[in-house]
């Protein structure tokens, strides 16, 4: 497939009305680490983005970040590290998990997945950062969207389209992010030996207390042998991480394992607290299992039951239960239903996450949409790419 | 200001549409001349209209049946909630129907397992908040208007709140919505787990102003009360000084619940009507409030209590009690009405700046107010620059309502200009519409119409709203044509 590389909105802008021109499409390409995510896609040429990377404006002092699409991730890591400061939706660095190399992606791809990691729950995903953007559309036009301050309301908040559309409805170019000084502090408690439920229970009743957990995951035993070496864990782990300011975190530690001592909960501190979340957030456990890996997104209380009905061989819950990952066997005309369907009587979101390419293509890879929905996602994209020029099929087929 | 010129051939069949609106709902059309006087405006009380009709459903799909008469008669449809847009989103039009959500005021259920309520749109935002109340829990988003203003209208204007600082607008606290498309169709999209597969639908609807759709279920997020919440209360000299201290307590990683700034001529009104204490000799007056567990609230009162005496604070009180909360609250809370009584009438404007910009912005708009000769009060959302300039004018004087117009313009202009937006929270409605061009190009305003199209395309929902030209769907599309053949032929189209 021929490569297409361009360095500016106007080179993108040119590039789609060739495209338009001659009736081609285009599969977008950041540094393409995240292309065994969605369906796969089938198009003319690839149009290469990571040439459009740089700082443009980073404001410290207004929370603010405006940098173009293309950035490497690790590039922002290193500026908001110099400030203090974090992108709030914690984006996790799926690359080695897709064995593609760690530390490669950009900020890019991470909206276009609307990437985010275990803080999400408590301070929003991806499309909660995206303040605004310059794109380019499926007419080969340059536009932009949202503001360059962290409250707007004026005209449609396009930026959450963005996020999480895998590119479908074209390239992003400059993206202004809202970052967050980062905690002084961080510290975790953690328990072994609980059974998923168990976990889930107890993570659900610290969500539902003002003590601002800011990560709450389970992890079954069947991954949690992997940190056995790292925290001498081979049984269940539940995991409750604070951040914040010293005086904070040492709180509400101190209220949490009060309780929780005699239950065996032990602290983790700053070093290894962080490595612990990092793990979770970049899939590392996960990615030392084989099989198909499920993504499903649900109520947090209905987590266990999913769980129950589905049976997988391996579990890591995120969010207090909203956010389930679960292993299963490499056959997935033998389960693609079955999660589907129960996905959807728990009112969850089910991603054939981790699958061979043949089998995005065969059972497609995001939750099936009810037909007016359908439809609905089918006008948007029309209404930003009419010809289907960006990733066709990326999402549904059709979009 | 004004709202376009309404359709004749609408308003010449406006006997023959009420009685097809009283065949869906008999007993919930209004139509007599002096009840509709009850709905001639919203809270932009500049621009007062009738609708043609005002419509109250009782169910969603009632709401259907309603968008479906009025999509095959061509008849144009203004949602309205509780009727406290300050932008003129809900403002009426003489060739509209006003469809209210006033009767969809229920609670459905409160899902404490899965820290959410599911709500009829027509319940007021802090209803949700109080039915919670018991056990601990909050809905995080508190509008001003919070007492009235309901929940489906929030999720139109995306709302923001004196809290959204640390904890998000609207759009960072909603997990769903049931939308009735212009078709009549019933929709869900997102619910108790939030995110849903496909585009980010519900972050596109929010803030969409009821230009997309009717929103008829609302599911929110609600969230444990904080343990502890103490508030400062902090005079400056200059209100540039109080800006910095801002700056810095953010700088200094904190970002406290909330953080608002008042100029003296606000802090001087407040006192006049309702005496909350503020330091009179003050020329910016800082209320900054921090929560969370009690040694961590008491650790950051401190810590931005130093932060505002190294800017120079002259005065520094830190609630002792919840009653005293409370009071360094209401004067602030009251801002607006204490505003009203020093002049006849005013106009609250709403631009979002980047901070470091207050005090360019505040000197160029007293020089704006003393060409303008109209005083102008200043608040302030100092933690995310949001700054609602009070602009107070007598209807009554010849002339007064367009100069205090056009001073606003220019405050918005100026807005823009050092890089801010032109609405933070109140939305563009009919007030800021003619300002669009002045922050977007004519390719962004037709990319946002592309998207309206897609959900709209005769333009029935809250036509007159928003975009300051609304071009044909089929002249935005216009690649569809070139193209020779259709994305999807199977869709109709305009």
């Amino acid at each position: 497939m021929s490569v297409v590389w361009v360095y500016n909105a106007q080179e993108a802008a040119a590039a789609v009305q060739e495209a338009l021109a001659d009736g081609t499409s285009f599969a977008l390409r950041g540094r393409a680490t995240k292309t065994a995510l969605g369906r796969p896609v089938v198009a003319h040429r690839t149009l290469d983005l990571s040439r459009i990377a740089g700082a443009i404006r980073y404001e410290p002092e207004e929370l603010i970040l405006t940098v173009k699409a293309g950035t490497p991730m690790t590039d922002i890591d290193m500026m908001l590290r110099e400030h203090r400061q974090m992108l709030p939706f914690e984006p996790p660095d799926w690359g080695h998990f897709f064995g593609e190399g760690e530390r490669r992606g950009t900020l890019g791809g991470a909206l276009g997945a609307d990437l985010c990691g275990p803080r999400a729950f408590k301070a929003g995903r991806a499309r909660d950062a995206l303040l605004g953007f310059t794109a380019v559309n499926g007419f080969g036009e340059a536009y932009k969207a949202g503001g360059r301050v962290v409250k707007n309301v004026t005209g449609y908040d396009l930026p959450k389209l963005m996020c999480g559309a895998f590119g479908t409805l074209g390239p992003l170019i400059d993206v202004t992010l809202k970052v967050l000084p980062a905690p002084e502090r961080e510290d975790t408690i953690i328990l072994r030996g609980l059974t998923a439920p168990e976990g889930l229970r107890l993570l659900r009743g610290v969500a539902g207390e003002p003590l601002e957990a800011t990560g709450l995951a389970h992890v079954s035993g069947e991954l949690a042998r992997h940190l056995e070496g790292v925290l001498g864990v081979a049984e269940g782990l539940t995991a409750i991480r604070f951040e914040g300011a010293r005086e904070a975190v040492d709180e509400r530690v101190a209220i949490l394992m009060e309780r929780l001592r005699r239950a065996g909960a032990r602290r983790l501190g700053g070093d290894v607290s962080h490595d612990l979340w990092r793990r979770i957030g970049n899939l590392d456990l996960l990615a030392r299992e084989s099989g198909i890996v499920w993504r499903v997104v649900a109520p947090p209380f209905a987590a266990p039951a999913i769980a129950g009905e589905i049976g997988p061989n391996a579990a890591q819950y995120d969010w207090a239960g909203g956010l389930l990952w679960l292993v299963l066997d490499d056959v997935p005309h033998a389960h693609a239903n079955l999660v589907r369907s129960v996905a959807a009587r728990h009112g969850a979101q089910a991603t054939l996450f981790r699958a061979p390419e043949a089998a995005r293509a065969a059972f497609g890879v995001f939750q099936p949409l009810d037909p007016a929905v359908e439809r609905l996602n089918r006008e948007v994209k029309a209404a930003f790419d009419p010809r289907a020029v960006f990733n066709p099929g990326r999402m549904y087929e059709g979009v | 200001m004004h709202l376009p010129a309404p359709d004749i051939s609408i308003i010449s069949r406006r006997a023959e549409i009420v009685d097809g609106l009283r065949a869906i709902l008999p007993d919930h059309v209004i139509a007599d001349d002096v009840s509709l006087g009850v709905y001639d405006c919203d809270a932009l009380t500049a621009i007062r209209q009738k609708p043609l009709a005002a419509v109250l459903p009782g169910t969603a799909e009632e709401i259907a049946a309603v968008l479906r008469f009025c999509r095959d008669n061509q008849v144009n449809i203004v949602p309205r909630g509780a009727g406290t847009s300050l932008s003129g989103g809900s403002t009426p039009l003489a060739d509209g129907i006003l469809l209210v959500t006033a009767r969809l005021n229920r609670i459905l259920e409160i899902d404490y397992d899965n820290r959410c309520a599911v709500v009829q749109p027509g319940v007021t935002n802090l209803a949700i908040s109080q039915a919670v109340a018991d056990r601990g829990f909050y809905y995080a988003p508190d509008p001003s208007s919070q007492l009235a203003c309901s929940i489906g209208g929030n999720v139109a204007e995306n709302s923001g709140g004196i809290h959204c600082l640390k904890y998000g607008i609207t759009t960072n606290n909603l997990l769903g919505v049931e939308l009735v498309t212009i078709d009549g169709e019933i929709v869900r999209i997102g619910g108790k787990g939030g995110a849903m597969s496909g585009y980010d639908l519900l972050g596109l609807l929010t803030g969409s102003e009821g230009l997309l759709g009717m929103v008829t279920e609302v599911t929110v997020r609600i969230l444990p009360k904080p343990q502890a919440v103490r508030a400062l209360l902090v005079g400056f000299p200059s209100i540039e000084a109080a800006g910095a201290a801002v700056a810095d307590t953010i700088a200094a990683g904190i970002i406290p619940a909330a953080m608002e700034l008042m100029d003296k001529m606000t802090v001087d009104a407040v006192e006049a009507y309702c005496t909350p204490g503020y330091p009179g000799d003050a020329e910016g007056v800082l209320i900054a409030e921090l929560d969370g567990t009690a040694a961590e609230v008491d650790a950051l009162i401190s810590r931005v209590q130093a932060i505002a005496v190294a800017r120079g604070a002259t005065s520094c009180r830190v609630s002792r009690d919840e009653a005293e909360r409370l009071r360094f609250w209401a004067g602030r809370k009251a801002a607006f009405p204490a505003t009203g009584r020093i002049a006849p009438d005013m106009l609250c404007m709403d631009g979002t700046i980047p901070r470091r910009a207050l005090p360019q912005v505040l000197h160029r708009i007293r020089e704006l107010s003393a060409s303008y000769a109209l005083p102008v009060a200043n608040v302030f959302h100092a933690g995310d620059g949001n700054l609602h300039p009070l602009i107070l004018y007598d209807v009554m004087k010849p002339g007064d309502l367009d100069k205090a117009e056009s001073f606003g313009a220019d405050i918005l202009k100026l807005c823009v200009e050092v890089g801010g937006v032109l609405t933070g929270e109140h939305g563009v409605g009919v007030e800021k519409r003619d300002l669009m061009p002045a922050m977007f190009d004519e390719e962004d305003l037709a990319q946002q119409l592309r998207v309206k199209c897609a959900f709209d395309p005769s333009h029935r929902l809250n036509p007159g709203k928003v975009f300051p030209v609304l071009h044909a769907c089929a002249e935005m599309g216009a690649v569809h044509v070139h193209a020779g053949q259709f994305a999807h032929p199977e869709l109709p189209r305009l």
